[in-house]
């Protein structure tokens, strides 16, 4: 049996996992650990697909499924009360704004932070890969290189600074 | 005791942040804007790595992972909502890690030592260069850079993906799914399997939807797309509404982001449309116009502005009866009025002479010729035949309605389709259209032939240009919109045709 999607659920669909990735980037603004993030953004999925017909294609597809995510980010803090959580309810409601509005110059600052890499020491980038690598934490890092947790935090610290000073500059001069 | 912002934010980022920095940071941010910008700049990076390198991952496992064969007499059983709820997310989830191409990058995130395609075959004279190593037919390479310097190339993903570089390109393939290309030409056939591959370009990315198509960029980043069949979309950076191209229809991704449909050409140097030249009384062209077979061409350009360097002359011609002239019949030409002369044209071989009146683009120094033969053409249609030099590369190439492939190198005494050194095209004589042969005399039948829309650009159009050149408006369906069934679209309403049968 052949399933035919209309032009509005293709859009739609084509809208959605068009953003995954700048949705990813908003709850992790909001929820500390990678693995809640994953599950927050596949619960906001859920609302976001069972929401489609509601969805008014005037209106800006990120900003409203942001709203949607946010929502589903305090649900998930409410589910954890009793759990230490990162930031208090008025912070992550201040940080949930600044996100979505950061929201909209997403894929210039992905495009230049990748940019910028390649503006890294081979050590630097070594080091912050090997950060990113799954299953590697900072504690691991330390006890391979022997130094000081804080230390290798602070390193990766001035590594990310790095970065971010590019983009800032970079989006800077050519703000398109 | 406080810490300064920078070990609080550190802190942070790696998950160490006590009670207490917590609080202290939350206070820092939200008097100090500098300290709230470094958070959300921080906490965004950080989002971004997680998601590439499990995005990365993730792709990894799932190209190698065989398929689980259902145990004899096993079916698939019907699933509940929920699960296909699931599946549904799931399937977005893995659009979205192949929606998201990265930027050209030699340095792959997670190093994959698996190899994910097969060389199936290289021109004759061509390299092809997979992770700084030559590789040939047969020869398997993993993910990483691959670059071709000449002619063309072809291998296969091992998801059934078939690519054929062509001239000086580099692509970078990231996966099975995704790849970038950097400089270039590049043709990808994707099976149904393969839906959502997709090209990354400088100003955006091409994801297919189950289709076989082109991809050009040129010096200045601009992607040139041309849809074979199937379709495809253009998503750029610039825009969240991508542009969908079907089967026959090309598009542009700017660099900047910019997308468009159709492929705009350089404005031409020149155009003749022939209707402008001066006639006599009789109607006939009045000055050195007039075909008698005794070599007098139908129009003579004295300053033909070819440019010595790379240059594109493309015009329209149809002949008016089936039957092949007896003798070469120079469409458009430079000197060069035998195969050695020096100089350029464009030709329709003697139906007499071994070329049986195949079409032919040359170039010659007298000492040096190349020149590329084309099919041969019967019907009374009109058609549109492009000769194309490329400095750098000494080579002419020619198209008929928009494609190359029926051309190969030779003919009329040439080996290959190029020279070396590159020859100099400053041949300071007139252009003529529409000739024959010198050893021709008068008072024989005219030469049942019209041209139009002679066009010199100052550019070796690509491929894909010269495609937009036959379909202006990107349609095949416009060369059947006029009265005429026969007739081209105009290059401009306003041109009116020229006639060589004067």
């Amino acid at each position: 049996m052949s399933m035919r999607f209309s032009e509005r659920q293709q859009r739609f669909s084509q809208q959605l996992t068009g953003c995954q990735d700048r949705l990813y980037a908003y709850i992790s603004a909001l929820v500390a650990s990678p693995d809640a993030v994953d599950e927050v953004l596949q619960r906001a999925n859920v609302v976001i697909l069972r929401k489609a017909d509601e969805y008014d294609e005037a209106a800006p597809f990120v900003a409203w499924a942001c709203k949607i995510a946010y929502y589903e980010v305090l649900g998930w803090r409410r589910d954890r009360s009793r759990d230490r959580l990162r930031f208090d309810d008025a912070f992550v409601a201040t940080l949930a704004e600044a996100a979505a509005e950061r929201s909209v110059d997403f894929d210039d600052r992905r495009r230049t932070l990748r940019r910028c890499m390649g503006k890294l020491s081979e050590d630097q980038r070594s080091m912050l890969l090997r950060r990113y690598t799954p299953g590697e934490s900072v504690q691991q890092i330390a006890e391979s290189v022997g130094r000081p947790v804080a230390s290798v935090s602070q390193a990766l610290y001035r590594i990310r600074r790095v970065l971010v000073e590019c983009v800032r500059r970079a989006m800077s001069e050519d703000p398109a | 005791m406080t810490h300064a912002p920078a070990t609080l934010l550190a802190a942070m980022i790696d998950g160490t942040l006590s009670s207490d920095d917590e609080q202290a940071l939350m206070d820092a941010a939200r008097h100090d804007p500098a300290v709230m910008a470094d958070l959300l700049d921080l906490l965004e990076a950080d989002a971004i790595f997680r998601w590439e390198a499990r995005a990365a991952a993730k792709v990894r496992i799932e190209t190698r992972r065989p398929p689980r064969p259902l145990p004899q007499g096993e079916h698939p059983r019907t699933v509940g909502v929920s699960a296909v709820a699931a599946a549904l997310l799931l399937a977005t989830a893995a659009i979205a890690i192949y929606l998201f191409a990265l930027t050209p990058d030699p340095r792959p995130l997670i190093p994959d030592a698996f190899p994910l395609a097969t060389v199936l075959g290289t021109s004759p004279g061509s390299t092809l260069i997979a992770n700084d190593t030559i590789v040939n037919p047969g020869t398997e390479f993993t993910r990483g850079e691959t670059s071709l310097d000449t002619g063309s190339a072809e291998f296969r993903l091992d998801n059934g993906v078939n690519v054929r570089l062509t001239g000086t390109t580099r692509l970078i393939v990231h996966d099975p799914m995704r790849a970038t290309l950097a400089a270039g030409a590049a043709r990808f056939e994707c099976p149904a399997d393969a839906v959502g591959f997709q090209v990354a370009v400088p100003g955006g990315r091409i994801i297919d939807q189950g289709t076989a198509f082109d991809v050009e960029i040129d010096a200045s980043g601009h992607a040139r797309v041309g849809v074979i069949e199937g379709r495809v979309d253009l998503r750029s950076t610039a825009s969240t509404e991508p542009v969908s191209l079907g089967e026959g229809e090309l598009g542009v991704l700017y660099a900047d982001g910019a997308l468009a449909r159709g492929i705009p050409l350089p404005p031409p140097i020149v155009t003749y449309d022939l209707a402008p030249l001066p006639t006599s009384p009789a109607g006939k062209p009045s000055t050195g116009t007039h075909v008698d077979r005794i070599n007098r061409p139908a129009a003579v350009i004295d300053d033909p502005a070819i440019p010595d360097g790379d240059w594109t002359v493309s015009l329209w011609f149809r002949r008016q009866s089936p039957q092949l002239d007896p003798h070469t019949v120079y469409l458009a030409a430079v000197g060069n009025r035998t195969s050695i002369d020096p100089g350029w044209s464009i030709v329709i071989g003697s139906g007499r002479g071994e070329l049986g009146g195949r079409l032919v683009v040359r170039l010659s120094s007298g000492a040096q010729v190349a020149a590329a033969t084309g099919p041969v053409i019967t019907d009374t249609r009109w058609h549109h035949v492009a000769m194309v030099y490329d400095r750098a590369a000494g080579r002419v190439r020619g198209f008929l309605d928009g494609s190359a492939n029926a051309w190969t190198p030779g003919g009329g005494g040439a080996q290959t389709d190029r020279v070396s050194p590159p020859l100099s095209t400053d041949f300071s004589e007139p252009l003529r259209l529409g000739l024959i042969a010198d050893n021709v005399g008068a008072g024989q039948p005219p030469v049942p032939i019209r041209l139009r829309d002679v066009q010199v650009f100052h550019h070796a159009l690509s491929p894909l240009q010269l495609r937009a050149a036959y379909r202006p408006h990107g349609d095949a369906a416009t060369h059947h919109a006029t009265d005429d069934p026969t007739y081209p679209p105009p290059v401009s309403p306003s041109l009116s045709e020229g006639d060589l049968q004067r």
